[in-house]
């Protein structure tokens, strides 16, 4: 457990706040539409792995059991089980996208933007989608 | 205790795809693996993703075909773990609506 606390700290101090975060990860989005018009290989492939990590989470949330108003905090938002099913449909389109370019190409070392955009972007969406969850289980 | 790995790996992942400079890419790698033994105990699903994490950042190379084919083998089972997951909750969410609209 010390180690999962201390894990999480250490993922919170490298993530610092949220909108530093996101100016980050911008400044860096845009550095490497300038630079080269797509993402490196190692880039994309972790991107499908955080989309597959986040996918799991997703899924556990799609097993609880439905919000009735009496059985919260931790149940299902019926509201969101689309929106969570949109994101992952495209995420996996894309992941697919990418896996069926990298095996195409096998040597090619930038990943075009539009399937990394969309991956991330469903990542985004999944996690913003199962945060309410997330933080009700971290306490 | 599940969920809370999940949840920490899932910062975790969010994280990695944006960081490059290769001293924050020794700690995400020591934090990944720090994490492993608790993996061991309450959220074995997540081993072969979290290790090909782990493999993807250590690895200065592309992805070898051997490693799309094993990519391929997990997806497969958590793509269909989600449908499963997806098609019950629209199922329980179809009788709870009918069952509403029976009591009025």
């Amino acid at each position: 457990m010390k180690k999962i606390v201390l894990t999480l700290a250490l993922a919170l101090s490298l993530s610092g706040c949220a909108s530093f975060q996101k100016g980050i990860e911008r400044i860096q989005a845009g550095y490497e539409v300038v630079t080269t018009a797509g993402v490196s290989q190692r880039t994309a492939v972790i991107a499908m792995q955080s989309y597959d990590v986040v996918a799991i989470t997703a899924t556990n949330y799609q097993r609880l059991r439905r919000c009735t108003g009496a059985n919260g905090p931790v149940c299902r938002d019926p509201a969101l089980r689309t929106r969570i099913d949109a994101a992952i449909y495209a995420g996996r389109s894309a992941r697919n996208n990418i896996k069926a370019y990298l095996r195409q190409n096998p040597s090619v070392t930038v990943i075009r933007l539009a399937d990394y955009g969309t991956l991330t972007k469903a990542t985004d969406t999944l996690l913003e989608a199962t945060a309410v969850y997330r933080s009700v289980l971290g306490k | 205790m599940y969920q809370v790995v999940t949840a920490v790996i899932a910062l975790i992942a969010q994280i990695a795809p944006a960081v490059s400079t290769a001293g924050t890419i020794a700690k995400i790698i020591s934090s990944l693996v720090a994490l492993l033994p608790a993996l061991v105990k309450f959220a074995q699903d997540l081993i072969p993703t979290v290790k090909n994490i782990i493999a993807t950042l250590r690895s200065s190379e592309g992805i070898t075909p051997e490693q799309l084919e094993e990519l391929d083998a997990i997806e497969a089972k958590i793509d269909a773990d989600y449908d499963e997951a997806s098609a019950a909750a629209a199922a329980e969410d179809a009788a709870a609506e009918a069952e509403a609209l029976g009591k009025v």
